[in-house]
């Protein structure tokens, strides 16, 4: 009888009785993995937790895996099935016939011969017999299906989470974006450029560092209660950047303009590209152009100034216009052109009107009325008057009230006003007065102007709509 | 048929036969044969007339050995156990000649040993590990193959000397001998009293020799024992000496373990019941068949154990049960 046979008897009992340590290890470990599963998922109905469910995968995965590294570690060995063998009533004949089959001599020949000649003559009656705990494998299941279900179940906390990641992501999609402009500006050779215009650079990267820790606050989600509080951050940090956005634009857009006409086409191209990051295209080199064209996220936002050429590309030429609005109609009307500052603006009877947008102390009331308002030249990126002989601010109470009878607001003791960037975006010197109260206060002035009929015919419509979207 | 074979039938002929003049008590010819082919001797605990002397002279006649018998009594002297100087006078004048003493024979029968004094006891336990007689400055060897039989009762404790537990440890088995069922009984005097007052003479034919009994004894050794039948004896025998928590109930019961040498009788005496059985390898089954008679009088039991009233088979019965194969 060929000894082989006995090794090779004992190889296939080995593969099943492995098979079943599998089957018997997976069922524990994957039941492990389901409870923790279904308890992450149960804490998920409760407590915001966007990756529950990438969590709960992984547990039942490292549930399966478990069970395979046990099995490997705790796998049966030929002597074990040998043993398993025996019990089938060979008396330790295949463990001793196993573990002497290389040993030559009188003895191991006849036990050799004595348990080659059992195992053939029972082979048959050696069956494995693959025993599962029914216990574990439907306690296995219930987690599976319990973990399931919960997961299927919508809560409240599971829609805040959603929310939250979302905002997560809108957050980290501007971070990824403010550190591209940064590494743009940075790329700007400031040797190029004279003092004022570098350390103009360094305050764009300063105020842009502090959108990138503001956003990083938003994305991290501390100090924020629930995700309304974090989108109404995220709304105001987009506000603020946008605002610098268009702020750093223009004054890129100037320091391109210098550099074009000094012909340094090196220091242009870096302006430009960091122009492209925020999505500006600067044209400065190109009178015949678009100044200030904001293109970015929202082209309703076209504001074009300076030119008398307007351009709606939303199609609607009395509304948006004026507005300059990247992204948000609603805060950078307020600074922008208004309504009719733009070349309809011209033809709608700029005169005066402007003084609307102005109202809010921007400088650049002159280009209200007789004033073109739009030759600033200066690429208004939506906003801004086209003069520049003044200071913008974003909201300010000027020291001295505006040649316009129209114009209303409060006045401040200050005689000056300057902003300067303070923390992150900006503060002013003076009295800071609270924008919703102030642009409540604009908006009934507004109406009680339009009833007064202070406004061109054609105006009201645009007029009422642009404060209406403020509420 | 091989020679192993041939032995094997030959053992099996042998069990047969001394089962003709020994009515019953199968397990006692058992292991007695068994301590015979593993070159043990036996301690035999039992009542008078259970037929202890009757299966020593029985194997004697079956495996023609020279067969003796030592009453031991209080007043039992060692030298005669072992023999002593005598003087012998001749033609050529008068000198000292050594006459055996009954211990020179192939089969010694000691009769209640625990009434010999330890002095005497010491001598036939010097001959039973050595097999060698020391008188004066000779040492006389014993015939091979030499094998003691002792028997103690277990009752009668007064004017006793019993074996210290280091003498016991030389006997390979500890055997009990118990009263005969009622058709045993019935056997027994049936054989002994005949029908009509006449005794049933009982022919026992000679099957074995000593010089068969050796060889025999050598193919024994021989038998393959794997590794895990050998961890089993091992653990059985430092199991006697755990005394953690996790063997606590069994720790508690047992003062002192059993010595090497009970792993080393465990070992030759289930290959012994291996071979009897016609197997070429030990088995499980084989260790915990030998595992009572060689530990029985090995492991000394604590006084919760005898105060709770538990036995040396219990506890075991409990050690066996514990241990994972």
């Amino acid at each position: 009888m060929n000894p082989s046979f006995m090794v090779d008897f004992i190889k296939k009992y080995r593969r099943k009785m492995n098979f079943a340590l599998f089957i018997e290890w997976c069922v524990i470990t994957v039941a492990i993995g389901a409870g923790a599963a279904l308890a992450a998922e149960l804490t998920a109905l409760i407590i915001p937790f966007y990756y529950v469910n990438s969590i709960a995968v992984l547990c039942l995965l490292l549930g399966l895996v478990s069970g395979v590294v046990l099995t490997i570690r705790k796998r049966y060995s030929m002597g074990k099935a040998a043993l398993a063998i025996d019990e089938f009533g060979f008396s330790e004949r295949i463990i001793t016939a196993y573990e002497n089959r290389d040993k030559e001599g009188g003895i191991y020949e006849f036990q050799r011969e004595d348990a080659l000649r059992m195992l053939c003559q029972n082979k048959d009656t050696v069956r494995f017999r693959f025993k599962i705990s029914y216990y574990r494998l439907s306690l296995c299941s219930v987690l599976l299906i319990a973990t399931i279900v919960v997961a299927l179940i919508p809560s409240k906390a599971k829609t805040e989470a959603s929310v939250r990641h979302q905002l997560q992501m809108s957050a980290q999609e501007k971070m990824d974006e403010i550190e591209e402009v940064i590494e743009a500006l940075d790329e700007i050779d400031v040797d190029e450029l004279d003092e004022q215009q570098a350390t103009q650079i360094e305050g764009m990267k300063d105020s842009l560092m502090m959108s990138l820790e503001e956003m990083e606050g938003i994305q991290s989600g501390e100090d924020l209660a629930d995700a309304n509080a974090m989108e109404n951050a995220l709304e105001q940090a987009r506000e603020r950047l946008d605002y610098k956005y268009d702020e750093i634009a223009e004054q890129l857009s100037d320091i391109s303009a210098e550099m074009a006409e000094n012909m340094d086409v090196a220091t242009t191209q870096e302006i430009q590209n960091a122009l492209d990051k925020m999505g500006y295209q600067d044209v400065a080199g190109d009178p015949n152009s678009q100044n200030g064209q904001n293109v970015s996220d929202n082209q309703v936002s076209q504001n074009i100034s300076g030119n008398q050429i307007s351009q709606n590309v939303v199609g609607n030429p009395n509304s948006q216009n004026g507005q300059g609005i990247s992204g948000n109609q609603v805060s950078q009307g307020v600074s922008g052109n208004q309504a009719g500052q733009t070349g309809e603006g011209n033809m709608t009877g700029q005169d005066g009107q402007d003084g609307q947008g102005n109202m809010t102390g921007q400088s650049g009331q002159n280009g209200q009325g007789n004033q073109n308002g739009q030759n600033g030249g200066e690429g208004n990126n939506g906003r801004g008057t086209g003069t520049a002989d003044f200071e913008r601010d974003y909201v300010s109470i000027p020291g001295e009230l505006g040649q316009d009878e129209s114009l209303h607001g409060q006045s401040t003791q200050n005689s000056d006003s300057e902003y300067y960037r303070d923390q992150n975006g900006l503060a002013w010197e003076g009295e800071h007065v609270d924008y919703n109260s102030v642009i409540m206060e604009y908006s009934n002035q507004a109406m009680e102007s339009l009833e007064q009929g202070r406004y061109p015919s054609g105006m009201e419509d645009i007029i009422k709509e642009y404060f209406g979207s403020m509420n | 048929m091989g020679e192993m074979e041939q032995w094997q039938q030959l053992i099996m002929q042998c069990e047969a036969e001394i089962g003709k003049g020994i009515i019953g008590q199968k397990d006692i010819i058992r292991q007695t044969l068994l301590a015979m082919l593993s070159g043990g001797n036996v301690l035999l605990e039992g009542m008078p007339g259970l037929g202890k002397t009757r299966l020593v002279s029985t194997i004697g006649q079956v495996f023609r050995l020279s067969f003796k018998r030592i009453q031991f009594t209080p007043d039992l002297m060692p030298s005669d156990v072992t023999g002593t100087n005598i003087i012998v006078k001749d033609n050529q004048g008068s000198g000292f000649q050594f006459e055996r003493g009954p211990i020179f024979a192939n089969l010694v029968l000691a009769d209640e040993i625990n009434r010999a004094t330890p002095k005497t006891q010491s001598a036939l336990l010097e001959a039973m590990q050595e097999h060698t007689v020391t008188v004066g400055n000779e040492s006389y060897g014993l015939e091979e193959p030499f094998f003691v039989l002792a028997t103690q009762n277990p009752i009668e404790q007064e004017g006793t000397y019993p074996l210290p537990e280091a003498q016991l440890d030389r006997f390979m088995f500890k055997i009990k001998v118990n009263f005969p069922s009622r058709e045993e009984l019935y056997g027994i005097v049936n054989l002994t009293e005949g029908i009509g007052g006449e005794t049933i003479p009982v022919a026992i034919q000679p099957i074995l020799d000593g010089a068969g009994l050796l060889k025999v004894r050598s193919f024994v050794s021989q038998i393959p024992i794997a590794d895990a039948v050998m961890n089993y004896i091992l653990n059985i025998v430092m199991m006697t000496h755990d005394k953690s928590a996790h063997y606590q109930e069994i720790g508690r019961f047992i003062k002192e373990g059993a010595s090497p040498r009970a792993a080393q009788a465990i070992v030759r005496a289930a290959r012994a019941k291996a071979f009897v059985e016609g197997r070429y390898n030990v088995s499980f089954e084989d260790v915990n068949y030998v595992t009572f008679p060689v530990l029985r009088h090995r492991i000394l039991l604590s006084f919760d154990a005898v105060s709770e009233g538990v036995t040396e088979e219990q506890v075991i019965a409990e050690i066996l049960k514990s241990i994972e194969k």
